[in-house]
């Protein structure tokens, strides 16, 4: 045991020459004051130290010329706990006033801190020491002979840290293993003994040399659970491991201002006189006061042997300063990436990898089997135009395809014919070219022999329209009659109608208000086409050419009420807008009187007049009549075709298992 | 010449655009297109300016000295602002307001005067026997075509009916005799669907025997007799 030391801070055995603890690397030798560092003039950064270093040094240097020697008793002196006990911090009460005193005691117990307050004079703090021993104790695990009282080395071990005291008791029976310099300060140390001012002072010049550092370092002021009013004293006077603390506590940038001068004649370092000085209570520096809570809190969990030991960092050597991490601190978070393989068996592999299949399946896009694929839809379209193109040109070509002309006689152009036949010669004629260019062809059949018989009626045609390409429509379709009718001679062109159904409704009932201002039709109205127009119904004849249906409907809506019974609304439509437009016709009232329905309506139109057809609109008629013809053969040959393929993929089609075949199954 | 140079103009526009139905949207075909949005777009443009604005807008207010022309001008200004961005472009709801709201008066007066009241009453009439005394055709005929009007109006508009009453623990349904009337109707709109599809087949046929035609009347003036 003798070549063996126990580790002040871990209390674990380490060889006898060791340095430091090879446990928790705590220093088992403390540093002699001949391996101190030397400290250096440091005259020449004088002038680098920040101002109010300067003036905390100027402040200091003046206090220090009227501090007092230690161990006198000065009233100026505000702390308690630089006097021995009995005496109280100033201002001293008066020793005649016993109840002066009392006034005084209690309010500087108001003043305390709490901590403060629980260090108490020398005779409390060793009652309260005692006492703490005897709750740390059982705690400590320690045996009970250590929680008794044991002289005056017991006594100083209560005003010793609990982990430093825990551990002097414990380590009685060992004491040779104590480092020599433990030993010496244990047995040097005056028991029961006021500590005074002064001593401390020295001693605790001796203990910071003595003491290793984490010992220094991790000092604790006792945390003692006793009534506060009965502890009043500072733990200046009763422990000098205080006055050691608060040395080791010196920065040491200011350990290195000392000037050698100061250490070597005995004067005090400012770290020095900060101890010596006596202090108020409520002049504590700030960093000591930073201190309390960490003192609280390590004084706390240093009783807990079990509590780790820190190893690295600033804090090595020290137990129980970091708390362990608890349920209530821990939070959820990110789980880690766990290694290993599921283990499976055969069975489940294989139903899992069903599901996988199904998953995979159920979010595969079908392939759009409806539609063909581009070289088909290609060769598909180059087919039916190659079709259409080959029926529309072989009748320009071979006049015996060219289809008969139509024989059916229509009501609806027999009307017509009727209303024409109806109009007066000269009498004025409106009408409407409400077609876009697209239909300029199918309409013009259409119309160009109704508008030929009203030309031979030398009737007074006034055109209008409605859409923006009407005017040029108007003069194309009079210019495709023939180049004997001319504009303002055999018919007027007004132009464009504009305002839709609104300007409908105006023009009927006032056309020379919405045409009064045309450009250049200025005098219009006095011409012998519109001279005797007012109103819409001073026309004999209305005629609207149109292939809209909604265009139809707007005249039907908005004009043909302005008509009056004695003029007949008449209309050439195309195919795609008779559906919508011949009930006009079919109703008792007749609003509208005839129909000429697209280039068959035309025909018809001609076949009832009698009047034969040019070679143009022969092959024209036979070029529509053979597509019709081929466009009907295309769609049913291709429905039919269609509905076989449809019946050969059902009949070839993998028949489903119905739903008793799949209950079977299951069975 | 000048007749000569407009149908060759016509043979390759017309050719590029059939050239659609082999070649689908592509260069020529779009350089067609372009050419004919863009002229008509002009066309528009201009015939809105000499046949609208400046005889009924600005003559007028110009020349005449009417102020009542001020009104559309103020609305023009207005409708204007919808071009804009910002709040400024709120004031265009005053021009377009006005436009609805006369547009709206408008049609829907005509469309009650024009076509909801005289159809409905000739469809009450569709079995009216003296009416085909004064069209001069036989009763039997006008019984028949009555008939089939007035079930087919009847039956169409049950379709559209989607009123429904609702039941205990089952969604609601409309009435029975409304589901077999609609049933019929149905038949009668895929009639009219037909007619009005094939209308537009014939309508399209008749456009391509013209461009055909107008093929043909150049190839004829280039071709020797």
């Amino acid at each position: 045991m003798s070549d063996q030391i126990r580790c002040p801070m871990c209390g674990k055995p380490n060889p006898a020459d060791a340095e430091v603890c090879r446990y928790c690397h705590a220093r088992l030798k403390p540093i002699q004051p001949g391996d101190l560092p030397q400290p250096k003039p440091t005259g020449a950064l004088e002038a680098m130290l920040p101002p109010w270093i300067r003036e905390l040094r100027a402040e200091s240097e003046m206090e220090e010329e009227t501090l007092p020697l230690p161990g006198e008793k000065t009233e100026a002196d505000g702390s308690e706990g630089a006097f021995p006990e009995g005496e109280s911090a100033s201002p001293e009460p008066d020793a005649d006033d016993p109840l002066a005193a009392l006034w005084a005691e209690e309010e500087e117990d108001e003043d305390l801190p709490d901590w403060l307050k629980s260090l108490g004079t020398e005779e409390e703090a060793s009652a309260v020491a005692a006492l703490a021993e005897e709750q740390a104790a059982p705690s400590a695990g320690e045996p009970p002979e250590a929680a008794e009282p044991k002289g005056a080395a017991e006594e100083e071990e209560s005003a010793l840290p609990d982990w430093l005291a825990g551990e002097q008791s414990a380590a009685e029976a060992e004491e040779a293993v104590l480092p020599d310099w433990l030993a010496e300060g244990v047995v040097a140390e005056p028991a029961g003994e006021p500590a005074e001012a002064a001593a401390p002072k020295g001693a605790a010049e001796e203990e910071e040399n003595a003491l290793p550092d984490g010992s220094v370092g991790a000092y604790q002021p006792p945390l003692v659970e006793a009534p506060s009013e009965s502890l009043s004293a500072s733990p200046f006077v009763e422990s000098e491991e205080l006055a050691e603390a608060l040395l080791g506590e010196t920065p040491d940038w200011l350990q290195m201002l000392a000037p050698e001068e100061e250490s070597a004649s005995g004067e005090k370092s400012p770290a020095e006189e900060e101890v010596a000085q006596p202090l108020t209570e409520g002049e504590l520096p700030s960093w000591l006061e930073a201190l309390r809570p960490v003192a609280a809190a390590t004084s706390v969990l240093a009783t807990d042997e079990e509590e780790p030991v820190e190893t690295q960092g600033p804090l090595a050597g020290l137990r129980g300063v970091i708390a362990p991490p608890t349920l209530t601190t821990l939070r959820p978070g990110k789980v880690g990436v766990l290694g290993g393989k599921l283990k499976l068996s055969d069975e489940e592999e294989r139903q899992a990898r069903i599901l996988q299949d199904l998953i995979a399946e159920s979010s595969r896009p079908l392939p759009p089997s409806s539609l063909p694929d581009k070289k088909e839809q290609k060769v598909l379209r180059w087919s039916v135009g190659l079709l259409m193109l080959l029926a529309a040109f072989l009748p320009f070509f071979l006049p015996f395809l060219r289809a008969p002309l139509p024989r059916r006689v229509l009501p609806a152009a027999i009307a017509a014919q009727r209303l024409i036949d109806d109009v007066p010669q000269g009498a004025p004629v409106l009408v409407a070219v409400d077609y876009s260019p697209a239909f300029s062809a199918e309409m013009e059949a259409a119309a160009a022999p109704l508008v030929t018989d009203l030309l031979a009626k030398h009737a007074r045609i006034v055109a209008v329209s409605t859409q923006p390409t009407g005017p040029d429509l108007i003069s194309h379709f009079f210019a495709a009659l023939g180049s004997d009718y001319r504009e303002s001679e055999h018919y007027l062109n007004l132009g464009y109608l504009s305002g839709g159904t609104a300007g409908l409704y105006a023009f009927a009932r006032h056309p020379r208000l919405v045409f009064g201002y045309a450009a250049g039709h200025d005098r219009i109205w006095n011409t012998s086409f519109l001279s005797t127009i007012h109103t819409a119904a001073d026309f004999s004849l209305v005629l609207v050419i149109t292939e809209d249906p909604e265009t139809a409907r707007a005249w039907v809506e908005q004009v043909r009420p302005a008509l009056g019974e004695h003029t007949p609304l008449l209309m050439v439509i195309s195919t795609q807008a008779e559906p919508l437009v011949e009930p006009y016709y079919e109703t008792a009232s007749q609003q509208v009187g005839g129909i000429v329905t697209g280039i068959v309506g035309g025909l018809a139109y001609e076949a009832i007049r009698g009047r034969p057809l040019t070679a143009a609109a022969q092959a024209q008629w036979g070029a529509y009549s053979n597509i019709a013809l081929m466009g009907l053969m295309i769609i049913a040959g291709a429905g039919l075709v269609n509905l076989v393929l449809g019946w050969r993929e059902r009949r070839n089609a993998p028949t489903l298992p119905q739903d008793e075949d799949l209950d079977d199954e299951e069975a | 010449m000048a007749s000569l140079l407009s149908a060759l103009v016509a043979f390759i526009i017309t050719l590029s655009v059939l050239s659609y139905v082999f070649f689908g949207d592509w260069a020529l075909f779009r350089v067609v297109m372009y050419l004919f949005i863009g002229a008509a777009a002009g066309y528009g443009g201009a015939v809105a300016l000499r046949s609208v604005l400046w005889p009924m807008l600005f003559r007028p207010l110009i020349f005449q000295r009417q102020l009542l022309a001020l009104v559309p001008l103020l609305l023009v200004a207005l409708l204007l602002t919808k071009a804009l961005r910002g709040k400024v472009s709120r004031w265009g709801n005053v021009a377009v307001g006005y436009l609805v709201g006369v547009g709206a008066a408008v049609a829907v007066g005509g469309a009650v005067r024009g076509t909801i009241f005289p159809q409905s009453v000739a469809t009450m009439d569709a079995l009216n026997l003296h009416l085909a005394a004064q069209k001069g055709i036989s009763p039997f005929e006008f019984l028949v075509t009555g008939a089939f009007m007035l079930v087919g109006t009847v039956t169409t508009l049950a379709y559209f009916h989607f009123g429904a009453r609702p039941q205990r623990n089952r969604p609601p349904q409309r009435a029975a005799w409304i589901t077999a009337l609609a049933t019929v109707g149905q038949w009668f709109i895929a009639v009219a669907f037909g007619a009005l599809f094939a209308g537009v087949l014939l309508a399209a046929a008749t456009a391509l025997a013209a461009s055909i035609g107008q093929l043909w009347q150049f190839l004829s003036i280039l071709l020797p007799h």
